[in-house]
């Protein structure tokens, strides 16, 4: 199974290179509202994938299981995305950019590393106030809008895939 | 030469097959749980101690299920970190292929905006790697275990964070590349 991980990681590396997610540039013009083309890459990822993901499981293949839906998640979301905007990659491209031998790419990792530390301290008062408090379990949008799973999955596939589609017929900015 | 990069179609349908696979393997995306390993594992080379009461303490990254199962309970090397490692490879393999050439020190853009004092943009990166790290552990996974594992999987907490994502860094993008008015 370990094989398969590197095998995945290599695949996943290989896309996130090609497609130009390594590229402060690409993500900062996302940011900036001005080429989105790496978040249409990513939301169209994810519609892919529904449609892939739940018909496997309607077929009685494999289980899903997702992670709880507490107010860290959107403190956390809020925090990480400040990061993002200053690093301009996220945990996993800073991985692909540092093979690429973006000089940058290492200060971030190394960034990344330190706020790992950091994070080792801060996480029992943390968890304490906005992972315990509040914590809905492993809320998912099937639940909240009482249909049925596929039936959730394929709305949110369609509904992705014409938002990315519309996303193309917006001016693209120049940088 | 240098290839041209894949449209965000052929890339999204790529990763979406890649991503559909994983869940066969019954296995997920997800890096930043192996960043909590990788550190945990330095620190045990000084402390064991410190790593009894800190590390082991919180979640394992975007693999992570409910709060409770999510401690980190060992220091193995595990799927998810072997992800993270394939990633290195494949990113080089694909720059070598496509003949990308050597990196450069600092972005494009950012040395068109703000010149080529690459220290600042080191200092810059350091500040928001550590940044990433705080709320991405904090969250319980990143891109990778949120946006892209969660919300295929139709996770409330996985298109909350990316939301939550774009609604910080956006305004922080604009904020950084602010442009002087010349008029």
């Amino acid at each position: 199974m370990l094989f398969w991980g590197l095998l995945a990681g290599v695949a996943f590396g290989y896309i996130l290179q090609r497609v130009g997610a390594l590229e402060y540039d690409n993500i900062l013009k996302m940011l900036r509202l001005q080429d989105l083309r790496i978040a249409q890459f990513m939301f169209f990822s994810v519609a892919v994938s529904l449609v892939g993901i739940y018909t496997l499981n309607t077929l009685g293949v494999g289980a899903i299981s997702v992670l709880p839906f507490h107010p860290g998640i959107i403190v956390g979301g809020l925090v990480f995305g400040v990061g993002f905007g200053l690093a301009g990659y996220c945990p996993g491209t800073v991985i692909g950019a540092m093979a690429e031998g973006k000089k940058d790419a290492l200060y971030v990792f190394a960034g990344a590393l330190a706020g790992t530390f950091l994070y080792a301290f801060l996480h029992s008062p943390l968890k304490t106030m906005l992972i315990d408090k509040g914590n809905m379990g492993p809320l998912t949008f099937d639940q909240l809008l009482g249909l049925s799973p596929l039936l959730t999955a394929l709305i949110f596939a369609t509904a992705i895939t014409a938002g990315m589609f519309l996303v193309d017929k917006l001016p693209r900015g120049q940088a | 030469m240098k290839t041209k990069r894949w449209s965000w179609f052929k890339g999204g349908v790529i990763l979406g097959a890649l991503n559909t696979f994983i869940y066969y393997l019954g296995q997920r995306l997800g890096t930043s749980g192996a960043y909590t390993k990788t550190v945990a594992k330095a620190t045990e080379f000084f402390s064991p101690e410190l790593v009894k009461a800190t590390f082991l303490a919180q979640p394992g990254g975007c693999d992570a299920g409910p709060v409770d199962a999510a401690m980190l309970t060992d220091l193995r090397v595990d799927w998810q970190w072997m992800v993270v490692l394939g990633i290195f490879i494949g990113a080089f393999i694909a720059r070598k292929l496509t003949g990308g050439g050597a990196g450069p020190a600092i972005p494009d853009t950012w040395k068109a905006r703000f010149g080529n004092r690459s220290w600042i943009r080191y200092v810059q990166g350091f500040a928001g790697g550590v940044l990433l790290l705080l709320g991405t552990r904090l969250a319980g996974g990143c891109t990778s275990g949120h946006v892209i594992s969660g919300t295929s999987r139709l996770a409330v907490s996985g298109l909350t964070f990316g939301l939550a994502a774009f609604a910080a860094g956006i305004p922080t993008a604009l904020i950084i590349f602010k442009q002087r008015r010349t008029d």
